[in-house]
């Protein structure tokens, strides 16, 4: 896998791009703001790019700009983006319209490679990846108007857990049940949300879209 | 006490004024033989003349009217009436001998009436001028009576200019006459020293010297002319043009004191809204500063009548250019006085609790800044650093000998919870939706974001608030929310946004919320208070509670 890494802080960046490199991963360039990144990329066509969503000059949300930009010119590179703090809105903005081939992680991250590695690969795949913490705070909600207040508890922590990129197995492991039985919840919350049985990915990444939806 | 007495003396005043000169209008248009010393009498007067007195005349009237509050004005009017009216009397020889020649020898009277007049409309009438200028005239009038009677022997006066007198054994009619005129001189210059220095309006000292000039002419005239009937009579008719210039002044001053009246009363009744030609300014108690009905700064025209009590400065009036200031506040009643110093005091509040509320917000948005830029550097700064710790951890963590692995994953560990605390730090009490997208996405987010269910009616445009009342009302939104999720687990709150003369109202109805204390509202209480709303905080019943903020926003 092919991986580009932008943040403004050298050091973080560096350390991720060496940890990526450790992982297996090749780093072929480093970004330090969203006008490199987006020259790199469009140089590099890298498989993911993992992004600071906090780069100069304004250190707000450049991330997440240079996200949507990277989304919409080039198709075949999927984003991570990174956040130092929950802002679910902005999670809102980046996956409203097409959350597949992209994640939004918590910054922290960085440091369990394992799990952004494991994010990059399920974007590159077309999937949605979301911090469990910010999935966390989406599923807290009691709206009464929502299609999730269909869900019962056990389907809701499935869905979370699919918003958290695990895969079936994934998510069976996780709650210590048979994947068999995760794949029959997964087709109820399907039908409970109104989503058309389609491919597999895009109802996953559909099912998320409702969760930030609602 | 002295109101009756008051009216009573302005009624017969206005009477006098009234009645005399009709039948002095009488007499004149009438011809009435030819035995008679006045000359008008056996023509008549012609029409011209007779208007020119009529109008001279009628301005007395309508000076006694115009003065009315002033009794002793518009009885000095009516006396100077009399004086200038009743010799055109003697005209008429119906009425006995004694009585005509009595009645040509009031003029003087004329002199004391334009004195009186003044004076009763001066600051600061010189009483001892006035009475001693009067007792003058009687004198000068009775030494008329006594020496000089024409009709005794109407032919003589034109002729011989010897006629019999009550008093012909002491004085012939000439020195009678000479007497009177310089009587009369005598009190019109007393009269004129009085006028000077009453302190009355300029316009109703200059007609006063006038007049008392004209008649002192007339008188000298007369004495000059003596044994010329013709002069004489023309003498007589000329006399109503010095009551008729005082009356003149009278009614200008009236007009003009009417006008300036209208205004402040105008002023006082509607202060919220002065009239043009009339500037208000108010003085702010304790410092140097002017101040409008609103307590908005106010620049000076420059000019303008700075009405002042005991504890200083009041207010200034400023009224538009070529008005006669020293008249703008010579009508203020205490009533009227009072009202102005009530909207002085209401203006300096006004300016007070602006400045306050500028001080109130000035506070709030440093302490705002502040909270953002601890945030910024906390997020900037001490996380990113906890980050690249925790990242430089990860790299060398392949080279720590097994020993030390525990070492190295409990610092990771407690970096982990350091992050996740300084993450929970909310320190900046207004998310970037709310500077970046607005109120109502703020609102939507928060509401989305809350464990308890919130329900939002909007029915007002919040959209181009100013900032800070944007923020109000998401303080107080984020008060009601928080207090829904710290209720039991059927909190509800529902909130209502809306709009109603002028101001933006929100209502946050908290139902299943058990205890819930004001306190909770205290910064969302401030900031309302800072934008010049205010917050209602009804005690709650029953575990729900309405809690309302007003908030007055210009269009």
């Amino acid at each position: 896998m092919r991986a580009v890494v932008a943040d403004d802080i050298m050091l973080i960046r560096s350390g991720v791009a060496r940890l990526l490199s450790d992982a297996g991963v090749e780093v072929v360039g480093e970004a330090g703001n969203a006008e490199t990144l987006l020259r790199l990329v469009a140089l590099e066509r890298p498989d993911v790019a993992v992004v600071d969503i906090r780069m100069p000059p304004t250190h707000t949300d450049e991330g997440l700009a240079a996200a949507r930009t990277i989304r919409d010119s080039w198709p075949e590179t999927s984003v991570v983006v990174l956040s130092q703090y929950l802002e679910p809105r902005y999670a809102q903005r980046l996956l409203a319209d097409q959350p597949g081939h992209l994640g939004y992680l918590l910054k922290e991250r960085v440091s369990d490679i394992a799990v952004l590695i494991d994010a990059m690969h399920r974007v590159s795949e077309g999937e949605c990846v979301l911090d469990p913490t910010i999935v966390a705070r989406l599923m807290r909600r009691r709206r009464p108007a929502s299609p999730l207040s269909k869900l019962t508890a056990r389907e809701r922590e499935i869905l979370a857990l699919m918003a958290e990129g695990r895969s079936n197995a994934g998510i069976a492991e996780a709650l210590g049940v048979s994947e068999r039985t995760v794949e029959t919840s997964s087709a109820l919350i399907f039908r409970k949300l109104g989503l058309e049985p389609s491919h597999d990915t895009n109802r996953r990444v559909r099912a998320v879209l409702t969760l930030l939806r609602s | 006490m002295t109101q009756p007495k008051t009216l009573a003396g302005y009624r017969i005043a206005a009477l006098m004024a009234v009645v005399v000169p009709s039948i002095t209008a009488l007499v004149s248009a009438g011809r009435w033989g030819t035995r008679n010393p006045l000359t008008f009498a056996e023509s008549g007067l012609d029409p011209a003349m007779l208007a020119f007195l009529l109008l001279a005349s009628a301005l007395v009237p309508v000076a006694v009217f115009a003065a009315r509050p002033r009794t002793a004005c518009a009885v000095g009017l009516a006396i100077a009436s009399v004086g200038s009216q009743v010799p055109f009397w003697a005209a008429w020889p119906g009425l006995p001998d004694g009585l005509r020649s009595a009645a040509l020898a009031v003029t003087p009277l004329t002199v004391a009436g334009v004195a009186a007049a003044v004076h009763g409309w001066a600051p600061r009438p010189v009483s001892w001028v006035l009475r001693a200028s009067f007792v003058v005239v009687a004198l000068a009038v009775t030494i008329h009576i006594l020496a000089y009677d024409p009709f005794g022997d109407p032919g003589c006066v034109r002729t011989c200019g010897n006629v019999t007198a009550p008093v012909e054994f002491a004085l012939s009619a000439k020195v009678a006459v000479a007497i009177v005129a310089a009587l009369t001189v005598v009190a019109a210059g007393l009269a004129a020293l009085g006028v000077l220095r009453s302190g009355a309006l300029g316009l109703l000292i200059g007609a006063a010297l006038g007049a008392l000039g004209f008649l002192s002419a007339l008188m000298l005239i007369r004495w000059v002319s003596w044994g010329d009937a013709g002069i004489a009579s023309w003498l007589i008719l000329l006399v109503p043009v010095a009551p008729g210039l005082v009356a003149g002044a009278v009614c200008i001053a009236a007009f003009r004191t009417a006008r300036s009246r209208r205004a402040v009363s105008l002023l006082v009744h509607s202060l919220s809204s002065p009239e043009r030609s009339l500037r208000v300014a108010y003085a702010v108690p304790g410092s140097d500063r002017w101040v409008d009905a609103e307590g908005h700064e106010s620049s000076s025209y420059g000019h303008g009548v700075v009405l002042s009590d005991e504890s200083g400065p009041v207010m200034r009036l400023e009224p538009s250019r070529g008005t006669d200031q020293a008249e703008l506040l010579t009508d203020l009643t205490p009533a009227a006085k009072l009202a102005l110093r009530n909207a002085q005091l209401s203006a300096a509040a006004s300016a007070r609790l602006a400045d306050l509320q500028a001080s109130q917000r000035r506070i709030i948005a440093t302490s705002d800044a502040e909270r953002r830029r601890i945030e910024r550097d906390l997020h900037d700064g001490a996380q990113q650093r906890l980050v690249s710790v925790l990242v430089q951890l990860q790299l060398v963590a392949p080279d720590v000998t097994p020993g030390d692995r525990s070492i190295l994953a409990e610092t990771d560990r407690r970096l982990r919870s350091v992050l996740a605390h300084l993450r929970r730090l909310d320190l900046d009490p207004f998310p970037e939706t709310l500077t970046t997208e607005g109120l109502e996405a703020a609102l939507e987010e928060l509401i989305a974001n809350s464990d308890a269910p919130v329900e939002l009616q909007l029915l007002a445009s919040i959209h181009s608030l100013p900032d800070e009342i944007e923020r109000a009302i998401y303080a107080f939104v984020v008060a009601a929310v928080n207090a829904a999720q710290r209720g039991s687990s059927t909190a509800r709150a529902s909130l209502g946004i809306w709009e109603h003369d002028g101001a933006i109202h929100v209502r946050a109805q908290l139902e299943d919320v058990p205890e819930l204390s004001s306190m909770s509202f205290v910064e969302a209480a401030d900031r309302i208070g800072a934008v010049g709303g205010h917050l209602t905080f009804p005690p709650p019943s029953n575990g729900s509670s309405s809690i309302e903020a007003v908030i007055p926003c210009a269009p």
